[in-house]
């Protein structure tokens, strides 16, 4: 058990390496230097050598490169991203709070992603031909296309402007930080964005389950015991339901994925302090501390996630864990 | 002879990309004083403030933007950009993925080990990061930099592909057929592989060029785009954006035309796949186990 997360894990580090490998080196060879943009501005080129030097010093700029990817190699294990460029506060806190609020959008997201493509896929499936359901079907598969960023502007004139049920844009009432405050409104605030980022996933999974609960109902171990009279929904609960969880995981990459990346599309809409806009902030800024962290815990989760994916894929599925002798005690 | 309304029927997404995309690319014929049919259409960039946002109606089909634009002339407009961009940089993707897919697959041995680290390594590559931040860092913010981005992190698909499709084919009697015949390595590949290919690639190809348009949509959207004054889709979002609270039109349009054009791709897409499959069954590739 071990021994094989072990070498899963260690499977997995080329990838670490090349993506931040890649970001550092992109970092490094783009134009833009972070202590000219702090004093300059985006236009002007600062006119004070010295002060500029004296930036570069403190940011640990002036090293050779060889030096500072080390010191990033030594940071990203330690996770201590020191200071940020734009505003010298501490990185760690900063990205933390950007992620938990992207964490609160999308984990709901997913949540109702979850919830409705389950329970829509099952009835789907279970009215498999009828008028409704092929209705159903289509509209699905349009929503699925509809793009985000379109999708989003659209929920956010209707829904916000059109009817008035939700504010237009924000985290919630002005001035309250991101622990405090009165749940209720913050919901209300929190409505629009996590519609607009799961109807396509959820038009996507529910179509997928759909599939998947349609071939499990069709299995000859479901047929068997449908003959023995096993109540449907036990049917559904047991037989069912596993089937489609199955799907549900081994899909689930890149929701995972979006669960820390941040959406920068819905959070740039609807102004969601995540970390989406802070990756645009951090980029225009030239903050390479906070862009390292960002980048970095999110390929850490999403390799995170799939190894988790796995186990827990082993143990819906005892079949799956017979191929991997090292796996079987999962 | 088939008639266009029979065409419309068996493909509408398709049928309705093309119409979008000869409305688009046609639209400089009939903008401004010196088109060939002159007058037709205003200009993308002509303002004209005292009619701004104003709604759809006879004047300006589809509206005006905040500064008195014509909406229906930039949708026109900012199609040609948004469309040229994702098909050029799905082409291109899928000349290097198709290039480096099928010579691994077919070499086999460590060039193809080789190539299938390197199509992990290009795969977690994140498009739009890399995207923002050659916009951000002063490379330009033309269609040129999206356009190379996308080629160089999305031609793995098609590679995936093209890497398949060889190593299905390396031991097919086919190869061994025309390897006996004589035929050299470029032969082998370019004239008896590339067409067994082909049709998977296109799949490809397609997914890539619906992906991009929205990949420069959301660009265009969080102010990452092609330069404002250039009309694309995704600035046409962002114009909506700005202006959402007091009206809807700016939104509705290009958004819609996006959805068409994205459903036409994925349309093409899925139709290019039954093909090979037809092709198989007709005994023409030989059965292949393991794969559906």
């Amino acid at each position: 058990m071990t021994g094989y997360l072990l070498r899963r894990a260690l499977a997995s580090l080329p990838t670490l390496l090349l993506v931040m490998g890649v970001m550092f080196l992109l970092l490094q060879g783009l134009p833009g230097d972070p202590a000219e943009v702090r004093l300059g501005g985006e236009e002007s080129r600062p006119t004070d050598r010295a002060a500029v030097e004296h930036l570069r010093r403190e940011f640990g700029l002036d090293r050779s490169v060889g030096v500072q990817a080390l010191d990033w190699v030594r940071r990203c294990v330690l996770f201590d991203f020191g200071l940020s460029f734009s505003d010298r506060s501490a990185v760690g806190p900063k990205v933390a709070r950007a992620l938990w609020a992207t964490a609160v959008l999308n984990g709901s997201a997913l949540l109702l992603l979850l919830v409705c493509s389950l329970f829509a896929g099952l009835w789907l499936a279970v009215r498999s031909g009828t008028f409704l359901e092929r209705g159903a079907g289509h509209l699905l598969a349009v929503l699925s296309v509809v793009p985000a960023a379109w999708g989003a502007l659209l929920l956010q004139r209707f829904l916000a402007v059109d009817l008035g049920w939700f504010p237009l844009l924000g985290a919630g009432p002005a001035g309250a930080g991101s622990g405090e405050g009165l749940l209720a409104p913050r919901i209300a605030y929190l409505c629009v964005p996590v519609l607009a980022f799961a109807y396509r996933g959820t038009a996507l999974y529910t179509l997928l389950v759909r599939e998947a609960f349609v071939e499990a109902l069709h299995a000859d171990h479901v047929m068997a015991a449908r003959a023995r009279g096993l109540p449907t929904r036990l049917l559904y609960l047991r037989h069912a339901l596993g089937a489609a969880s199955r799907t549900l995981i081994t899909t689930s990459a890149p929701l995972a994925r979006a669960l820390v990346a941040g959406n920068v599309v819905i959070e740039s809409v609807f102004a969601w302090p995540g970390a989406g806009r802070l990756l645009v902030e951090s980029v225009l800024q030239r903050d390479y501390p906070v862009l390292m962290a960002l980048t970095w815990i999110s390929i850490l989760f999403t390799l995170g996630w799939i190894l988790l994916a796995d186990l827990i894929l082993g143990w819906v599925d005892p079949r799956l864990r017979l191929h991997d002798s090292e796996g079987a005690g999962v | 002879m088939k008639s266009l309304g029979s065409i419309a029927r068996k493909f509408p997404e398709a049928f309705a990309l093309a119409l979008l995309v000869i409305a688009c690319f046609a639209a400089p014929l009939i903008t401004g004083p010196e088109a060939p049919w002159a007058g037709l259409l205003v200009s993308p960039t002509a303002l004209d403030l005292p009619s701004a946002l104003s709604p759809p109606g006879l004047q300006h089909w589809m509206g005006t933007d905040y500064l008195g634009r014509d909406l229906f002339s930039r949708l026109l407009h900012g199609g040609r950009s948004s469309l040229g961009i994702a098909t050029t940089s799905a082409i291109l993707a899928l000349l290097l993925g198709a290039m480096i897919g099928l010579w691994a697959g077919h070499e086999g041995g460590w060039i193809d080990l080789w190539a299938g680290r390197l199509i992990e390594a290009a795969d977690s590559l994140p498009t739009l990061m890399l995207a923002l931040v050659a916009a951000a860092s002063g490379l330009g913010r033309g269609a040129m930099p999206i356009i190379l981005i996308v080629a160089a992190t999305r031609w793995t698909d098609s590679a995936r592909v093209a890497r398949a499709e060889a190593l299905r084919w390396r031991n097919s009697l086919h190869r061994q057929s025309a390897q006996a015949a004589g035929a050299s390595a470029p032969r082998l590949l370019l004239r008896h592989l590339l067409p067994i290919a082909l049709p998977m690639l296109a799949t490809a190809c397609a997914i890539t060029a619906a992906e991009t348009l929205v990949l420069e949509a959301s660009l265009g959207l969080i102010g990452f785009g092609v330069e404002p004054p250039c009309p694309t889709w995704g600035n046409l979002l962002l114009d909506a954006r700005t202006t959402i609270d007091v009206a809807w039109w700016p939104a509705i349009f290009p958004g819609a035309a996006m959805f068409v054009a994205v459903a036409g791709f994925l349309a093409a897409a899925r139709q290019t796949r039954p093909q090979r499959l037809q092709l198989r069954q007709s005994g023409r590739v030989g059965a292949v186990p393991g794969l559906r």
